[in-house]
């Protein structure tokens, strides 16, 4: 039994024309990505657009994707720059386009009324505390905890050293325990 | 799908400690949503089109590779042409150094070759051919003979030293083929020694002669006034030119000035080249009693162009259809005259030296808008030109200009 094909490689097979190898690697990370842009950006239209720039961006250099490092740092680098570029048009960094709780309220829950409302209270709680952060620990703690990045990945992303990664996720860490333990 | 090669082994991601494997927890938890299937289907979409327009792409590319390589041909062709005007002006003079000296057409009038009763060439059969003609003057080949400074091409094959060099000329303008015959016809005319005298090798190299064509004047000139040919070689320059030397050609050319063209034609044309064709000196009272239009030489008329005339059928043709409509004026005198043709020496040696250096050579400071190799090459032409002032202006100059450039060998004494 073949082991599952590596990002590196499904996307070095579409940079010689798999398209096949493509619709594998979206697949696989466009959850994920999606997440990414929706918390950065706290809108869906947006984050819509910037998820497919950043694919759209992707197709254009897989000609020129050098596995020399993971293929989610390669993706969330381009969607970083994206956001980054974004930011930079609005003229803010990470500013809020609305306001989280409302957001927060705002979002469907299925779940039963009595485990709703704590675990409501639990996201409303974190989704308070993730928007409460400066953006680079946003970033870092995100890449972090959604992603499951290792230190190295993140600061290649977020282009600062691995001792300003560690840094940031700490501060960022000790805020979210401190937001959701009280 | 297709299997890529392995990427080199990344380097592990450090795992999620207790702490944070809890907030991821409670981060996943968070509802986001996905994208919408629109926004899939048009990420897709975009990713198969991508793919489909490659190949696409890469055969326009290839297209335009080979496009760019053509174009890139045209134009290396292109300058090549252009220059090679230059270049061969400038190997005509270096040929030329060692070539035989002038090579003058003239066109000498049935009335007035009547006039040089003297000349021993002289022929009733002449009445055949009234029109005036254009025949090709040749030395001796002996007289131009390489020298022991000569180039060891010409050292080594003293036989095609003695080629004519307009014809030489003319066979690299038209590539017709080298024939023997036409290897034969300097031979067939030796020239008086007082005309032409072997010179020493280092005043040799100095003359450049150009063949020149000369086109019957549409008027009737006074009697022609012949440049000389000044005795390099002799020990004692006389102190005033010698008289101006007729030369009478004899046989073939007496029989009819067209039909000789035609047969020196054919001369060089891999004809048969038997017919004694020889060139009479004649005396100096009958070369000046000599009513002949010789038209000044034309210094815009070069080497290459009067040699083609000379050597190519077509366009001796046209000089004998050209020279046909100025005959019949002096059809009556060629009927009486028994000689039609005449050798005339029309400039020296020394005036096509300086004649060839002025006109093939620029100034020096033109030579510093060459790229370095062709003004390498200007500089050794200069050198064979005997400018050597020239030469050592241009090598000081690229030597200011490249100053890490090497200076070649044969150029070093230059720069002493």
């Amino acid at each position: 039994m073949d082991a599952e094909p590596t990002d590196e490689s499904l996307m070095l097979a579409y940079g010689r024309g798999d398209v096949g190898a493509f619709e594998t690697l979206y697949a696989r990370h466009r959850g994920g990505l999606f997440r990414y842009l929706v918390r950065h950006l706290r809108q869906q239209a947006l984050a819509e657009e910037c998820f497919q720039d950043v694919w759209s961006r992707l197709i254009a250099a897989r000609e020129r994707y050098r596995p020399d490092a993971r293929f989610t740092t390669w993706l969330y680098q381009i969607a970083s720059n994206r956001l980054t570029d974004h930011w930079r048009a609005q003229g803010r960094q990470g500013a809020f386009v609305e306001d989280g709780a409302e957001r927060a309220e705002r979002e469907p829950d299925p779940s039963t009324p009595d485990r709703a409302l704590s675990e409501f209270e639990q996201r409303r709680q974190l989704q308070l505390a993730l928007e409460e952060l400066p953006p680079d620990q946003r970033e870092a703690v995100l890449l972090r905890l959604d992603q499951e990045l290792g230190l190295e990945e993140i600061a290649q992303i977020t282009g600062v050293g691995r001792e300003t990664v560690k840094s940031r996720l700490r501060y960022a860490m000790d805020k979210l325990r401190a937001r959701l333990g009280s | 799908m297709t299997q890529s090669p392995l990427p080199p082994p990344l380097p592990p991601r450090e795992p999620l400690d207790e702490s944070e494997r809890a907030l991821a927890r409670a981060l996943r938890n968070l509802p986001v949503g996905a994208p919408p299937p629109e926004l899939d289907a048009r990420i897709l979409g975009a990713a198969r089109r991508a793919v489909h327009l490659a190949p696409t792409r890469k055969s326009n590319r290839f297209w335009l590779v080979g496009f760019g390589t053509a174009a890139s041909a045209l134009l290396a062709v292109g300058l090549m042409v252009k220059t090679h005007p230059g270049q061969d002006e400038t190997s005509a003079a270096q040929d030329a150094a060692y070539a035989p000296p002038a090579t003058a057409i003239s066109v000498v009038p049935a009335a007035a070759a009547s006039a040089a009763a003297g000349a021993p060439a002289a022929d009733a059969d002449a009445d055949a051919a009234p029109a005036p003609i254009a025949e090709s003057k040749e030395a001796p080949a002996e007289a131009f003979a390489p020298s022991g400074n000569a180039s060891p091409v010409r050292a080594a094959a003293p036989a095609q030293a003695q080629e004519e060099p307009a014809l030489q000329q003319a066979r690299q303008i038209t590539g017709a083929p080298e024939s023997a015959a036409a290897k034969k016809v300097p031979e067939a005319f030796p020239i008086p020694a007082q005309i032409i005298t072997p010179q020493p090798a280092e005043r040799r190299a100095q003359y450049a002669p150009a063949p020149k064509v000369q086109s019957p004047p549409p008027a009737p000139m006074p009697p022609v006034v012949m440049d000389e040919i000044t005795p390099m070689a002799a020990p004692a320059p006389p102190p005033a030119p010698p008289p101006p030397q007729a030369l009478g050609v004899s046989e073939d050319r007496k029989a009819s000035p067209a039909a000789a063209i035609s047969r020196d034609e054919e001369a060089y044309s891999d004809a048969d080249a038997t017919a004694p064709t020889t060139v009479v000196a004649a005396p100096p009272a009958a070369a000046g009693a000599a009513v002949n239009r010789p038209a000044p030489a034309k210094p815009g008329l070069n080497a290459a162009t009067s040699n083609a005339i000379a050597s190519s059928p077509a366009l001796s043709g046209a000089l004998k259809s050209d020279q046909a409509a100025s005959a019949p004026s002096d059809a009556a005198a060629a009927r009486s005259a028994p000689s039609l043709d005449r050798v005339e020496v029309m400039r020296s040696r020394t005036w096509s030296t300086s004649r060839e250096k002025d006109a093939v050579l620029p100034a020096v400071d033109d030579d510093a808008k060459l790229t370095p190799r062709k003004w390498i090459d200007r500089i050794r032409a200069r050198v064979k030109a005997a400018d050597g002032e020239g030469a050592r202006a241009s090598l000081r100059l690229y030597r200011a200009r490249y100053p890490d450039a090497d200076i070649p060998d044969d150029l070093q004494p230059l720069l002493q």
